[in-house]
């Protein structure tokens, strides 16, 4: 049964995608036209830190829908198999980020499920969405860390495009559909992150 | 058996290798002569001619391997014997790698090496073959991109590595889940050193120094 707040669901979501393809040509035109270094704070251990702190919350958020998934949700085949996997990713992200962090972690957030895993297709739009952001996320931040923790994000940040891929194949959508993929803000992260209302309080 | 050790298999002539890695000398000194350049070029900006040379010549390394790609696919789609699903994952990864193509080649000017010549062997019309090796590459794109992107010295160029970098990610899952294997096998991806990288590209004999025209005699390298 569908009813209106799906409906705007799937606005919010092609909204999120839509938006992620309009920041994809930013890219393009860096790949033809290579500009001067911008005037963002050069790379540093105290913002290594804090984007790490911004990666953990993505990663439990991700870790916190796929547990809820599955034990929620009567997932079969290749649904069931990708929530499976990809939860003991984000598991392993999430316990990587904290060891790096140092006991620095904060605590987990408080997250508010009941819609994104209230069947299947919420599922499996809010899964696509949830992943291209973290991607874009990781993306948008790596000229902001420094060159050795940069090595150690895009072990991870690989993966989420890899699930990005997977999720969108899933959902029945192109697993790659641009060329280049968009370097989003953090701004732009944590407003996409309101607009799927995964967090307690999020509007 | 590491999807990387799939590209292994097409190890067939052991001669082409040795031309592919007497290409590779001529050409890494192509890249630090064309390097030298930049830096003298840029000698009184801001850059140091050191990371402005190490730039180009990781670039015009991740050149040539978007090359082998999209010289690949483009010979599968012009082959037309892939359909369906397959097909569209040519048509559509195809078009990515050309870009990928042409904005490095942008970004490189002058700097660029030349295009190698291609030999697929036939792999390209073999739908079972054809899956196979796309899943290689992808897997080593992605391995290649992320051991390059952290020694990159420019910002802008790292941005574009970066963006590049996650759309191989995504090939990677699209292609693997139509190989039926798990699109995310791990949970952290590993980065590939160049010279391994160059090994396993050169064990494939699929990068020759000009197209072949005459029987199973080693090309001669004549650029």
């Amino acid at each position: 049964m569908r009813d209106l707040s799906a409906g705007t669901r799937g606005d919010l979501l092609r909204g999120v995608a839509t938006g992620a393809a309009a920041a994809g040509g930013v890219a393009v035109a860096l790949l033809g036209m290579p500009r001067p270094a911008t005037s963002a704070p050069a790379p540093s251990a105290q913002q290594d830190r804090e984007i790490l702190q911004l990666a953990l919350l993505l990663e439990r958020v991700q870790a916190g829908f796929y547990a809820e998934a599955l034990a929620r949700l009567p997932l079969r085949g290749e649904l069931r198999q990708f929530a499976r996997v990809v939860h003991g990713h984000e598991q392993a992200h999430v316990a990587a980020i904290e060891a790096a962090l140092r006991g620095a972690a904060g605590p987990a957030p408080a997250l508010d499920l009941a819609q994104a895993t209230a069947d299947l297709d919420s599922f499996r739009a809010t899964a696509a969405a949830l992943e291209d952001l973290v991607v874009g996320a990781y993306n948008g931040q790596a000229t902001n860390l420094t060159p050795a923790t940069l090595s150690e994000v895009a072990r991870i940040a690989s993966v989420e495009s890899r699930h990005a891929g997977w999720a969108r194949a899933i959902a029945g959508e192109l697993p790659a559909p641009d060329a280049v993929d968009p370097l989003p803000d953090e701004q732009e992260v944590r407003d996409q992150l309101d607009a799927l209302g995964l967090l307690k309080g999020s509007p | 058996m590491t999807p990387l050790d799939r590209l292994l298999p097409f190890d067939r002539d052991g001669a082409l290798a040795e031309t592919f890695t007497r290409l590779q000398l001529l050409r890494g000194t192509a890249a630090v002569l064309g390097g030298a350049a930049v830096g003298a070029a840029l000698a009184a900006g801001s850059a140091s001619a050191a990371s402005a040379a190490g730039d180009i010549a990781i670039l015009d390394y991740a050149l040539t391997l978007e090359e082998l790609q999209a010289a690949f696919y483009s010979e599968a789609e012009h082959a037309g014997a892939l359909d369906g699903a397959l097909a569209r994952q040519a048509t559509v990864v195809g078009a990515h790698e050309r870009a990928h193509v042409v904005a490095l080649r942008r970004v490189l000017g002058g700097h660029a090496s030349a295009r190698p010549a291609f030999d697929f062997r036939g792999v390209t019309e073999r739908p079972e073959q054809f899956r196979e090796t796309a899943v290689a590459f992808e897997d080593l794109a992605v391995a290649v991109y992320k051991h390059e992107a952290p020694r990159i010295a420019s910002r802008e160029y790292l941005a574009a590595a970066i963006a590049i970098h996650s759309v191989e990610a995504r090939h990677a899952a699209w292609i693997r889940r139509l190989a039926g294997i798990l699109p995310a096998a791990h949970a952290f991806d590993e980065p590939l050193a160049r010279a391994r990288a160059m090994e396993l590209v050169s064990s494939t004999g699929f990068i020759v120094a000009r197209a072949r025209t005459e029987g199973r005699s080693a090309p001669r390298f004549t650029g």
